[in-house]
C-alpha cells in the first residue's frame, strides 16, 4: 500500500511501532508535526482531491479510549463498546458517512495501542455478561492490516 | 493601467508568485508569460493557456500581499491553482536542486503549514521562511523568505491541495550567499524547467479534477432565470444541482427541469424526489 506521505507526531516518532510501521510501507515524504490535527483537521482542504492520494498520518490518543456504542447501533440486547484506533478508511464506498465525516481524507492511525488494550481490559475485566466490542466505527479497522497489524495486538485481547 | 479581470484572466488555471524579477525572468520566457499590469503594486504576467505570474518583491509580506491583490483581481472568476516559485539556501541539498514543501515552517513565530502531496515524483523538504537571509542553515531544510507569507494567503484563497510551494536550491554550507550573484537565478530555474513544466502539469489536472467536481450545474443558472426562488431556496437549489452532479445523475436532472412547474416550491419538491428515486433504485 503506498501513501502519498506519512506525517508523524513528533512525540510518536521514535516508537518501535512507528518505525515498523515505516519499514512496511514504500518510501515517500516523512513529515513530522506536533500534533495530527494540524495536518488532519485543517480548513481548506478538499476531501475529493485528497482521495486521490491520501496520506498516513501516524498519532496518539489521549482519551476516550473505549466508547458506549450509541443507541440503535444493532446491539441493544447486550453491552455494547466502540473504540476508533484510525479515523477514515481506504475504500470509497458512496454510502458510506466516512465521505463527509472529516474534512480531510487521509488516514490517522493512533499506534499508542497499549493505551487502548488497557481500556479494553479494563472494560473487559468489568463486563459480567457477553458484550460487543466494535472496531469499526470511523474506519475499516481491517482494511489497513498489512500496515497496521491491528489484528496481530487486538485479538487476543479477547 | 489595470485592464479588466474578467478579460485579463478568463482562462486562469495556475498563478506564479515570485519574488524577484530575476526570478520572473525565466519563467516569463519559460511559459510565454506577457505583461498584463505594469509594475505598480506588483507587475502581473500572462499567457493565453491560462497562467499568471505576479512579482510579489522580497519578503512574505510581500508575497501574502501579491496573492491577495492577483486573487482580488480574479475574484469573479473560478478558483484557480497557485504556485510559489523561487530560491533558497539549504542546509545539505546542491545548487540546483528542486524542492517540493511538505512542511512550511513561519520562523517568526513557529506557524506550520502543509500543503498536501499529491504532486508526486518530486524531492519534498521543509522549507522554513526567514525575515533575513540564514547564513548558518541549523535545521535539515530550505531557507526562503516568502513561502509562509504565501501560503497562509494562498490557503485562504483556494483549497489547500491546490498551493503548492516549489524552491530551488542557491546557496548551502559550500556556496553560501555572500558568494552567489543574482544573475546565477536565471539557470537555476531554466536547469529545473522539465521539473516545472511537470509540476505546472500535474496542478492543472489536479485543478481541472476540482473543477470537474465543483462546478455548477448550468441548469442552476437556467432554473434562476425561470422561477423566483427565495434566498433560502436558491440555496436548496444550488444543493440539489450539486447532488445530481455529484452522482452523476446530469441527464435525471436535466429531465426533471425540463418540466413546467407551476412554483419553485413544485419544482424543489420533484427535484428531492426524483433525487432519493434515483439514489434509492
Amino acid at each position: 500500500m503506498k501513501f502519498s506521505a506519512i506525517y508523524i507526531e513528533e512525540q510518536v516518532a521514535d516508537l518501535p511501532r512507528v518505525q515498523a510501521i515505516l519499514a512496511r510501507t514504500a518510501p515517500v515524504p516523512v513529515i513530522t508535526c506536533e500534533r495530527y490535527g494540524e495536518v488532519f483537521n485543517r480548513k481548506a482542504q478538499n476531501f475529493r482531491l485528497q482521495k486521490q492520494a491520501p496520506a498516513l498520518i501516524l498519532a496518539s490518543k489521549f482519551s476516550n479510549f473505549v466508547l458506549p456504542a450509541p443507541p440503535g447501533y444493532g446491539f441493544n440486547s447486550q453491552p455494547s463498546f466502540y473504540f476508533s484506533h484510525m479515523l477514515n478508511c481506504v475504500y470509497d464506498c458512496r454510502y458510506c458517512f466516512l465521505q463527509g465525516m472529516y474534512s480531510s481524507a487521509n488516514y490517522v492511525l493512533f499506534v499508542n495501542y497499549e493505551n487502548f488494550g488497557a481500556a479494553l481490559a479494563k472494560k473487559l475485566a468489568t463486563c459480567g455478561e457477553p458484550t460487543v466490542f466494535y472496531s469499526g466505527y470511523d474506519c475499516d479497522s481491517l482494511a489497513l492490516e498489512p500496515i497496521s497489524r491491528f489484528c496481530e495486538y487486538y485479538l487476543p485481547m479477547f | 493601467m489595470q485592464l479588466s479581470s474578467a478579460n485579463v484572466f478568463a482562462a486562469n488555471r495556475i498563478n506564479l508568485v515570485v519574488a524577484h524579477s530575476a526570478e520572473a525572468k525565466p519563467l516569463r520566457a519559460m511559459f510565454n508569460l506577457r505583461t498584463q499590469l505594469l509594475s505598480r503594486p506588483f507587475p502581473v504576467y500572462q499567457n493565453a493557456e491560462g497562467i499568471s505570474l505576479i512579482v510579489s518583491g522580497i519578503g512574505k509580506t510581500s508575497a501574502a500581499a501579491a496573492t491577495a491583490y492577483l486573487a482580488g483581481l480574479q475574484a469573479s472568476l473560478p478558483a484557480c491553482a497557485w504556485l510559489n516559485i523561487g530560491i533558497a539556501g539549504h542546509q545539505h541539498a546542491a545548487i540546483g536542486t528542486g524542492l517540493l514543501a511538505h512542511k512550511i515552517i513561519d520562523a517568526a513565530n513557529g506557524d506550520s503549514f502543509y500543503p498536501p502531496q499529491l504532486l508526486q515524483g518530486l524531492q519534498t523538504a521543509t522549507v522554513i521562511t526567514v525575515a533575513v537571509p540564514e547564513k548558518n542553515y541549523p535545521q535539515d531544510a530550505a531557507y526562503d523568505m516568502e513561502a509562509a507569507g504565501f501560503y497562509a494567503c494562498a490557503s485562504r484563497i483556494v483549497t489547500t491541495e491546490l498551493a503548492q510551494v516549489f524552491k530551488i536550491v542557491s546557496d548551502n554550507p559550500r556556496h553560501t550567499l555572500t558568494s552567489f550573484d543574482i544573475a546565477q537565478v536565471q539557470g537555476l530555474i531554466e536547469g529545473q524547467q522539465s521539473a516545472l513544466t511537470r509540476l505546472l502539469g500535474d496542478l492543472d489536472a489536479l485543478l481541472a479534477s476540482y473543477r470537474k467536481a465543483y462546478t455548477v450545474s448550468p441548469v442552476f443558472e437556467a432554473l434562476l432565470t425561470s422561477y423566483r426562488f427565495t434566498a433560502t431556496q436558491r440555496v436548496q437549489l444550488q444543493r440539489l444541482c450539486e447532488r445530481f452532479h455529484a452522482l452523476g445523475l446530469d441527464p435525471a436532472l436535466f429531465k426533471i427541469s425540463d418540466q413546467p412547474f407551476s412554483t419553485s416550491k413544485q419544482l424543489l419538491l420533484q427535484l428531492e424526489l426524483g433525487l432519493a428515486a434515483q439514489v434509492g433504485s
